[in-house]
C-alpha cells in the first residue's frame, strides 16, 4: 500500500470522526432543545437542575444510559436482542458520510474536501441507508418476544416502507432538473438564490412529510404510540440499547434536515458571499456554519410539529402515503418533466 | 501515484462514455472505486467501534438482578398469556410485497431523471406509458381495498 | 487491489454457507443480507455503481423485508416446521451442482474475466435503457401490473354471497 492511500485513509478517518461527534452532539442537545421547546409550548419551564439552564441534562442522561441495568428478557432471541438497536444506531449515521458538510478547506498546503464521500450515487445511497434503517426496528421489536413490541414493530416497518415510495418519487423530481446524483455537484449548482426549493416546491413538501415518517416523528409516530402500544418496539429495551434507539431517532432526524437543507436549500452556500472577497477558508467555514442554521431550523420544525399535531391513525396513515403522497409526486413528476421539455 | 488518487478521486467518470475493454487486474479502476468508497466505510466502522464500545461499557458498568417475573414479557403488569409470536393480518404482508414491485419502478426511474435533459420529449412519453401502468396498477390496488385499515381485516 | 477481493469474497463464501447452515429461519435471512451486502462490494469494484446500489435498495433493502415479514406472519421460525424430505434434499443438491456448473463454464472463457469500464454509471445505463432496451422496459411495466394484480388476487378471500360492504 502506498504512502499517499495511507494518508488519504487517515484524512477520512478523521473527518469521519469530526463529523461522527458533531452528530452526537447534536443529537443529544436536540433531546434537551426538544424539551425545553416542549416546555416553552406548554407553559413549563423543561428541565433546569442540572448545570445553568438545564445545559449538562443531556450529559446526565447519557450517562445514566451507561450505569442502568442491562436487562434482556428471558424468552427473548438475545443476539437479535443486541443486534437491533446496534444496527438502527449504525444505520442511523451512515447518511453523513456523503452529505457535504462544507467546501473545501486549505490546511497546511493541503486542500482537503468537508464531504466525507462526494459519490456519483448520492441521492441513491441515501435511499438506500433509509431502506436498511427498517432492519433495526423489526429486529428489535421481534427479537424482544412481546406482543406490544411486535405490532408496533410491523406498523413502524410497514409505514418506513410506505412512505419510502414517495421518498424516492419525489427526489426523480429533483434529479430531473439538477441532472446528477451526486450531492456535491447538487450543492454547487444552488449557487446564489438557485435553491431548488424554488423549481420544486411540491416535491419538498412531499419530501419533508416523508421524512418525518421515516424519523417516526409525531405526527407519524404511531410506532411508539405510549396509548396503544405501551413503549412501542423498544417496550423490553433498557440501558444503553434503549439508547441507541433514541439517540437514532434524533440522529435521523438531524440527518434528515441536513439532507433537506442540501437537496432543496442551497446546502453550505451563502448566496453572494463571492462578492465580499473574504479568504476561501473563512468562506467554507462560515458555509457550514449557515449550512448548520438551516439544519437547526429543519430540527426546530420537527420539534415544532410534534408538540402542535395530534397523531395519525393508522388508516389515515396508509391512505396519505399511498394515495396521496404517492399520486401527487408521480404528477410532480410528468408536470416537472412537461415544463422542461416545453420551456 | 499521489496525483493518480488524486486525479481519479475528484473527477467523475460519466463524461467519457466509450466502451473499452479493462482487464480486471488494471490497478486504476479500483484505486478510483476505492477512493470514492473506501470513506464509506470509514464511516461505517467509526459508527460500529462507537455501539461495540457503549455496548460493552454498559454491560460492565450497569447491575444485573433478574428474577422469574421481571423477566417475563411486559405487559402492562396483566400476566402474559401465550407466546408473543403472534401471526398478524395479511395486509401487512400485501404493503411488503407491492412496496417491492413500487420500489422496483421508483428505482428505474432515476436512471431516466439523470438523463433527462438529453432524452427530452421522447423520453418524457417513454416514462409517461411506464408510468401509466403504474398508476393503473395503483387504481386496481384501491378499487379493490387492499390498504384500507378501517373495518374488516382481509382485503376483498 | 486484490486484498478487497479477497476480503469481499471470504465474506459472501461465510455468509452464502450461513444461509444454508444455519438452523433457524431468521438467521438464514440475516446472512443472505450480508451476502448481499458483500455481493454490492464486488459490484463497486466492479465500477457497476448503479447495479450495486439497485442491489442494496431492491434486495436488501426490500425483499429482505418481505422475507423477514414472511417468516414473522407465518411463525417460520422453528425447525420443524421446515420440509426436509430426502427428495427435496437431492434435488436442491443436484440444481446446485448444475449452477456450479453453468458459472464454472463462463469463468473460463477464452478472453479470460473483462470488465465494460465506464457502462455502470447511472448515466450511461440510462441512456442504454431508454434507447436500445427501451422494448423491455416498458414490457416490464407490463410485468409488474400483472404482478400487482396477481398479488391482490392471490390475497382475496371469497366472500359469502350477499355481503356488501
Amino acid at each position: 500500500m502506498t504512502h499517499s492511500f495511507f494518508l488519504f485513509s487517515i484524512e477520512k478517518l478523521i473527518l469521519a470522526s469530526i463529523v461522527f461527534g458533531i452528530t452526537l452532539v447534536v443529537a443529544m442537545y436536540s433531546t434537551l432543545a426538544e424539551r425545553k421547546f416542549a416546555a416553552f409550548f406548554q407553559d413549563r419551564l423543561g428541565p433546569d437542575r442540572a448545570g445553568p439552564f438545564g445545559m449538562f441534562q443531556p450529559l446526565a442522561d447519557g450517562l445514566k444510559f451507561f450505569f442502568k441495568e442491562e436487562f434482556i428478557p428471558a424468552k427473548a432471541d438475545k443476539f437479535l436482542f443486541i443486534l437491533g438497536p446496534s444496527i438502527a444506531m449504525v444505520m442511523s449515521c451512515m447518511s453523513g458520510a456523503v452529505i457535504p458538510w462544507g467546501d473545501r478547506l486549505t490546511l497546511f498546503g493541503h486542500s482537503v474536501s468537508l464531504q466525507i464521500a462526494d459519490i456519483n450515487i448520492g441521492v441513491l445511497y441515501i435511499f438506500a441507508v433509509v431502506s436498511l434503517g427498517v432492519y433495526g426496528v423489526i429486529l428489535g421489536g421481534w427479537a424482544s418476544n412481546n406482543k406490544f413490541a411486535l405490532l408496533s414493530a410491523i406498523r413502524a416497518s410497514s409505514q418506513m416502507i410506505s412512505y419510502e415510495l414517495a421518498m424516492g418519487l419525489s427526489l426523480i423530481a429533483l434529479v430531473m432538473t439538477t441532472g446528477t446524483l451526486s450531492l456535491g455537484s447538487i450543492v454547487h449548482q444552488q449557487v446564489g438564490f438557485h435553491w431548488n426549493v424554488f423549481f420544486q416546491p411540491i416535491g419538498f413538501l412531499v419530501f419533508m412529510i416523508c421524512s418525518f415518517a421515516e424519523t417516526n416523528r409525531t405526527p407519524f409516530d404511531l410506532p411508539e404510540c405510549e396509548t396503544e402500544l405501551v413503549g412501542g418496539y423498544h417496550t423490553e429495551y433498557s440501558s444503553m440499547k434503549l439508547g441507541f434507539y433514541l439517540f437514532a431517532e434524533y440522529i435521523n432526524m438531524f440527518v434528515a434536515s441536513a439532507v433537506m437543507a442540501t437537496l432543496y436549500f442551497g446546502g453550505y452556500q451563502i448566496p453572494g458571499i463571492s462578492h465580499l472577497g473574504l479568504s476561501p477558508n473563512l468562506v467554507t467555514l462560515l458555509g457550514s456554519g449557515f449550512l448548520f442554521v438551516k439544519i437547526f431550523g429543519f430540527i426546530f420544525l420537527f420539534m415544532w410539529v410534534r408538540w402542535t399535531v395530534p397523531r395519525f391513525r393508522y388508516d389515515q396513515l396508509m391512505r396519505l402515503g399511498w394515495n396521496v403522497l404517492l399520486p401527487i409526486s408521480m404528477i410532480n413528476l410528468i408536470v416537472t418533466g412537461a415544463i422542461l421539455v416545453l420551456r | 501515484m499521489a496525483e493518480l488518487v488524486d486525479a481519479l478521486g475528484s473527477g467523475s467518470s460519466e463524461s467519457n462514455l466509450v466502451w473499452v475493454r479493462v482487464p480486471l487486474s488494471a490497478p486504476t479502476i479500483i484505486i478510483k472505486m476505492s477512493t470514492l468508497y473506501l470513506p464509506i466505510g470509514i464511516v461505517f466502522l467509526v459508527a460500529l467501534s462507537f455501539v461495540l464500545i457503549s455496548l460493552l461499557a454498559s454491560h460492565f458498568l450497569g447491575p444485573h438482578r433478574n428474577s422469574l417475573v421481571k423477566d417475563a414479557p411486559f405487559e402492562c403488569g396483566i400476566e402474559s398469556k401465550d407466546s408473543a409470536r403472534v401471526r398478524f393480518s395479511i395486509k401487512y404482508f400485501l404493503i411488503a410485497i407491492l412496496f417491492v414491485l413500487f420500489d422496483v419502478e421508483v428505482v428505474f426511474f432515476y436512471p431516466w431523471a439523470v438523463n433527462f435533459q438529453e432524452l427530452g420529449l421522447r423520453g418524457l412519453l417513454e416514462i409517461a406509458s411506464f408510468m401509466g401502468c403504474v398508476l393503473v396498477g395503483l387504481i386496481y390496488i384501491n378499487q379493490n381495498k387492499v390498504l384500507n385499515f378501517e373495518g374488516r381485516n382481509v382485503p376483498r | 487491489m486484490p486484498v478487497f477481493f479477497g476480503i469481499i469474497a471470504t465474506t459472501i463464501i461465510l455468509s452464502g454457507l450461513g444461509v444454508i447452515l444455519s438452523k433457524r429461519p431468521v438467521y438464514s435471512i440475516l446472512s443472505l443480507i450480508i451476502c448481499l451486502y458483500a455481493m454490492g462490494a464486488l459490484y463497486l469494484t466492479l465500477h457497476a455503481e448503479f447495479l450495486a446500489i439497485v442491489h442494496l435498495i431492491v434486495y436488501a433493502g426490500a425483499i429482505m423485508v418481505l422475507f423477514l415479514f414472511v417468516i414473522m406472519l407465518m411463525n417460520l421460525d422453528r425447525p420443524e416446521h421446515l420440509n426436509r424430505s430426502r427428495l427435496l434434499q437431492w434435488s436442491a443438491l443436484a440444481v446446485g451442482i448444475s449452477l456450479v456448473l453453468v458459472i464454472g463454464s463462463t469463468l473460463y472463457t477464452p478472453s479470460g474475466p473483462w470488465v465494460v469500464a465506464p457502462m455502470g454509471s447511472v448515466h450511461a445505463i440510462g441512456r442504454l435503457l431508454f434507447s436500445k432496451f427501451i422494448v423491455p422496459f416498458e414490457l416490464s411495466a407490463v410485468l409488474f401490473l400483472a404482478a400487482i394484480v396477481g398479488v391482490v388476487i392471490t390475497a382475496k378471500v371469497p366472500h359469502p354471497e350477499g355481503d356488501t360492504e
